[in-house]
């Protein structure tokens, strides 16, 4: 009875007031649902029978998603799930880690992201990642900015400078270093160093912004600093965001997927998560019974 | 059950420690001082200009020291424009390229190996490799090989016979395990999330190391190649073993020269029966000292150089 | 803080109960007030609206420090907010209770008490439906939660059997027409009740399944 109501796609109109965020009119596909119908939301990243091994031990199992672009999914889920793991695959910073491997079908707008074809230093340019620990580069503010840049292209001076500002500026964090740009990056605070390291992986122009944890070292006022940022970056990029912070998941993200030991147990607009979720499992992890 | 521990026992176990601290710290200070004080009390007298631009001379009053100095700066030069690249490549090589396998512990296992290994062994090295070029050019001189004027800056022979080139590569071989393994550990002591923000932007292994982990790494590189450095200056073994106390009277003009090299005249001096030569000997231990503070002092000037940007 | 926020969200559910078991005590008196207009069950049916009152605010105050302090999410959130309306609608249905009790006593004071037998069936009627939503509020059942709403039209049927009645008895007797409206405004209240015991049953419709289904909609 209920199911029906729930995967055709809702119209925009009938979501509760939701600030300015539509609510996403995608059907989730949970294990064992009808897959996507007529969704409105374009598809960045498709998953489809994901599963990935660290050596023996499976750190995935099959997991069937959908990621919306320009939006904000959220991964919740206790911890061990693999969350982080399958964040790691997206932009292949699994490939540091010996013995890990994967199965499925992980692609970017169509193109696959796994297998020794893929050219990982020209995905890592389409997908950025900012870490849970702030690590900006001992270098200037500029230097830091301008690295990832000069990585793949040359710059005039002039081109670089308008590059740098603007990555600066989207970052929200320009009125407070423009005034000493060749300034070491390690003396800003910690809320300035994580959105510096944002600024960073905006300057390379990537689609997909990987957020591991993001607020999770800072302090609440610079973290209510990033999440309002993470609003206005979803409007260009989009974003998939790692929490062990329900509140902020709520707060944050259009979506939301809890993971846990391995499977993707339930994936769905966050507002559905947080008022009435499918599972009894995520319905319990939401509300704190365990986790 | 515990028995507690009395605060006056554990404040009197804190100053007796303290106290040993103390007191094996002065000691080296003071026997350093002493050295030093000894030193400069016997050489100072000797010291003078003259001393420094003069050749070597049966008469102590009229000795220099020129040939040995100039000796030891082009042979330690030489060292450390060959071990140094070498020794941060191979470092580089073995930390940030290359898969762990059991090649690369073996090698490992060889590079520590090799920085305890006697440094005359690598003399015994150097000769037969360097000098003599295991004797593929014959053991005559007339058989020798070579390229430009014997006067002239450019010239080339082989095999290198007993000259600064070979002594320079020679000394080299010592001091490039300590230099890799010191580059190893300044590369390992980077942070990894600082790899790990450069991969995610989208740089490949090499741009990682040449942007990011090696410049990080300059004070710990430079640290080892100070103390490779000032190891080198004072070697003497292996270079006695590939001839160089000869009683040279000119000082290198290219890479074949021969040489001299200050350890080894100072010791000739040392031996003497004269006390006029223990003291010219001094003098020359406080300008093999100056030498080695000047090299020390290059080396410190590049760490400060590299790392101001962070500043 | 989850741990309290559970233990407490079990004594509020258990506390909504308790103040539904109270007016379902007070609907019952009622029902005698009418059947016999017992005027001194009147008085005091009207004198313990007080105590309803303020257990409503209690439950109220809670439900504020929940969601203040506890950033409840999924069940637990729709059942703090169910609670709130819940209480609200049970505090209005005791108000509806003091209100046919004042009308009765004023209407058995002045010697006018009259009553078509549909008005008892409208009370009985509203009597089981509040009993049939409270249990389905406990054991999270839809469909009796429908089935409540569906009573809803019974009541609606027997109130116009009550208007005809006084449209009648003013025919007769105009100068009884006072007493007719003031049992007409008996009879609307208890209609009133029905009412508000169907919108008990959507908010429960919302607690178990989180869809709003008011204003008629399935």
């Amino acid at each position: 009875m209920q199911s029906d109501a729930s995967t055709t796609p809702k119209p925009a109109a009938a979501s509760h007031a939701h600030g300015a965020r539509v609510e996403i009119p995608l059907s989730a596909p949970v294990p064992g649902a009808a897959a996507g119908t007529a969704a409105s939301a374009e598809i960045a990243i498709k998953v489809r029978v994901f599963s990935s091994w660290y050596g023996q031990f499976q750190a995935l199992k099959s997991i069937d998603l959908d990621i919306p672009a320009r939006h904000v999914t959220a991964f919740i889920g206790p911890s061990g799930c693999g969350k982080s793991t399958f964040l790691r695959w997206i932009n292949r910073m699994n490939d540091t880690i010996p013995g890990a491997r994967a199965e499925g079908t992980l692609e970017l707008h169509g193109d696959s992201l796994l297998g020794k074809a893929v050219d990982v230093v020209e995905l890592r340019r389409h997908v950025g990642m900012v870490f849970q620990k702030p690590n900006p580069f001992p270098k200037s503010i500029y230097d830091n900015v301008a690295f990832g840049p000069r990585l793949h292209k040359t710059y005039t001076r002039a081109e670089l400078d308008e590059l740098v500002e603007h990555s600066l500026r989207q970052a929200s964090i320009w009125s407070e270093v423009k005034d000493r740009l060749h300034a070491s990056a390690l003396g800003l605070s910690g809320g300035q160093q994580q959105r510096l390291c944002i600024a960073r992986a905006i300057a390379v122009g990537p689609e997909v912004l990987l957020m591991d944890e993001p607020c999770s070292a800072l302090d609440p006022k610079s973290t209510l600093a990033i999440e309002e940022l993470i609003e206005t970056l979803a409007d260009r990029y989009t974003i998939v965001i790692v929490t062990h912070n329900m509140q902020q998941a709520a707060r944050v993200s259009d979506r939301t997927s809890f993971f846990f030991e391995g499977r993707l147990v339930e994936s769905d607009a966050t507002e559905n998560m947080f008022t009435k979720p499918r599972n009894k499992q995520t319905e319990d992890y939401v509300t704190g019974r365990f986790g | 059950m515990a028995r507690a521990r009395s605060s006056a026992t554990r404040l009197l176990q804190d100053r007796a420690f303290l106290l040993t601290c103390l007191v094996a710290t002065n000691v080296a200070i003071v026997v350093l001082f002493v050295l030093l004080a000894s030193i400069f009390w016997q050489g100072w007298d000797t010291l003078s200009w003259k001393f420094i631009t003069s050749f070597a001379s049966r008469k102590p009053a009229e000795a220099g020291i020129l040939a040995p100095l100039m000796g030891s700066i082009w042979v330690c030069s030489i060292c450390g424009i060959a071990a140094l690249p070498l020794g941060v490549g191979t470092a580089i090589y073995l930390e940030e390229f290359a898969k762990r396998s059991a090649f690369t512990r073996i090698i490992q296992t060889n590079i520590m190996n090799l920085a305890g290994v006697p440094s005359i062994v690598y003399g015994i090295l150097g000769l037969t490799a360097f000098a003599r070029m295991f004797g593929t050019f014959g053991t005559n001189v007339k058989d020798s090989i070579s390229v430009g004027n014997e006067e002239s800056l450019f010239f080339l022979r082989l095999p290198f016979g007993s000259s600064v080139l070979a002594g320079g590569l020679t000394l080299m071989l010592v001091i490039l395990p300590v230099v890799i393994i010191s580059t190893q550990e300044a590369l390992r002591a980077v942070p990894s999330s600082l790899r790990a923000g450069a991969m995610a932007l989208g740089a490949t292994r090499w741009q990682t190391v040449w942007g990011i982990t090696l410049p990080a790494a300059i004070p710990g590189i430079m640290t080892g190649a100070i103390l490779s450095m000032s190891r080198a200056i004072g070697e003497s073994a292996p270079l006695l073993v590939l001839g160089g106390l000869l009683l040279v009277f000119n000082t290198p003009t290219n890479l074949m020269s021969d040489f001299a090299i200050l350890p080894l005249q100072i010791y000739n001096w040392a031996q003497r029966p004269q006390d006029e030569f223990h003291y010219i000997a001094a003098s020359a231990i406080i300008i093999q000292l100056v030498v080695l503070l000047v090299f020390n002092g290059i080396a410190i000037f590049i760490r400060q150089k590299l790392q101001k940007p962070l500043q | 803080m989850p741990v309290n926020l559970q233990s407490r969200v079990i004594d509020l559910r258990r506390n909504l109960l308790a103040l539904g078991a109270l007016v379902e005590q007070r609907v019952g008196c009622v029902i005698e007030v009418i059947r016999d207009g017992d005027v001194d069950l009147a008085r005091k049916v009207r004198a313990g609206d007080a105590e309803i009152d303020q257990m409503q605010l209690e439950l109220e105050g809670e439900c504020m420090r929940l969601l203040a302090l506890g950033s409840p999410v999924a069940s637990d959130l729709r059942l703090i907010l169910t609670a709130m309306r819940v209480s609200n609608e049970l505090e209005r249905i005791a108000d509806m209770c003091k209100g046919i009790s004042k009308r009765v006593i004023r209407l058995v004071e002045s010697g006018n008490y009259r009553y078509p037998p549909a008005l008892v069936q409208m009370a009985e009627a509203a009597l089981t439906m509040l009993r049939d939503v409270l249990v389905a509020f406990s054991n999270e059942d839809i469909k009796l939660c429908l089935e409540v709403r569906r009573a809803d039209s019974y009541v609606d049927g027997l109130n116009r059997e009550v208007v005809a009645w006084a449209r009648e008895w003013i025919e007769q007797d105009v100068e009884k027409s006072g007493a007719a409206i003031e049992l007409l405004a008996v009879s609307q209240r208890v209609e009133r009740l029905a009412d508000i015991v169907t919108a008990i049953a959507e908010d429960t419709v919302f607690l178990v399944e989180g869809r709003l289904v008011r204003h008629g909609a399935e």
